[in-house]
């Protein structure tokens, strides 16, 4: 059973475990609906497995990839289905459940002006700041000039806090 | 990524919210994901091999048509100009009347046996 020409099972199931959980926030995030974000995880994984990165050396490389697999994915999905706008509704607080356990008012909100974003923009506020990721990996993620990324996360950033002092 | 002249309240948001966002349902494991990977490169492989077992097949099958519709089509011209050229063109040899006679119905034969076959892919 192969897992890539330089992951073999054990090291997958490693992988595995230290991505797992942040991909799926992160689809969960971006694209607004649980189901939807075990459906790309899963699928994500199973691209990845068949293609296996041809330069990713390192774990960060791989997990960079990962999130480009899951990120192509998610953007097919609303492509096809044209789901974007449902999405987005289903995203909203009190909608459906969207967070589980005790959520703070801070966070409500949080969640809430995120979801106002366009999904690039929620993307690339969360691979910047929850996944920490640099503005070239960013830009191979999503598709993007690594010259436009700096550029873009500012406006991100700047709707982001615009939507946060409207919800307050 | 940091932007160190941006204020930290947007990421330390973000985080907050990125600790408070889990899976409602259990994620497949790495087995599960190894075993569906698996499954699905021998079904990919099986539909691959499938595909160049029927290759060659297709081919003969397509080369046949064109070889029996270019024959057809030879002798047709052929019949043709000594149509035009009138009585004084010497006959046709015997062998291409031959040829002529069996190229044709087993063009045809061949087209009705392959769109039996085929037909109902097209």
């Amino acid at each position: 059973m192969a897992a890539g020409p330089d992951l073999d099972p054990a090291a997958f199931t490693a992988f595995h475990a230290g991505t797992a959980g942040p991909l799926w926030g992160y689809l969960k995030r971006i694209g607004g609906d649980a189901a939807l974000a075990d459906d790309v995880l899963q699928e994500s994984y199973l691209r990845f497995l068949s293609r296996p990165p041809a330069t990713a050396s390192n774990e960060r490389e791989r997990r960079s990839y990962l999130f480009q697999i899951a990120t192509n994915l998610m953007r097919d999905r609303w492509r096809r289905e044209n789901t974007e706008r449902t999405g987005l509704a289903r995203f909203l607080p009190g909608e459906s459940g969207w967070t589980r356990g005790r959520t703070t008012a801070d966070q409500l909100d949080c969640a809430a002006a995120l979801a106002r974003l366009r999904p690039r923009d929620r993307a690339l506020l969360w691979l910047a700041h929850v996944e920490g990721y640099e503005h070239r990996e960013i830009a191979e993620i999503l598709g993007l000039r690594t010259a436009g990324v700096r550029v873009l996360l500012f406006r991100a950033r700047k709707k982001m806090m615009q939507n946060l002092e409207t919800k307050r | 990524m940091n932007e160190p002249n941006q204020p930290d309240v947007l990421r330390d948001q973000l985080l907050a919210l990125a600790a408070e966002t889990r899976p409602v349902d259990p994620l497949p494991s790495a087995d599960r994901l190894l075993w569906k990977a698996e499954i699905r490169r021998r079904l990919t492989e099986q539909g691959q091999r499938e595909d160049q077992a029927a290759r060659p097949a297709l081919w003969g099958w397509a080369a046949g048509l064109l070889a029996g519709a270019a024959t057809v089509v030879f002798f047709l011209s052929l019949h043709l100009a000594q149509g035009l050229a009138g009585a004084s063109a010497p006959p046709l040899p015997a062998a291409a009347w031959l040829a002529s006679l069996i190229a044709a119905p087993a063009a045809a034969l061949f087209t009705m046996g392959w769109l039996r076959k085929h037909g109902a892919e097209l």
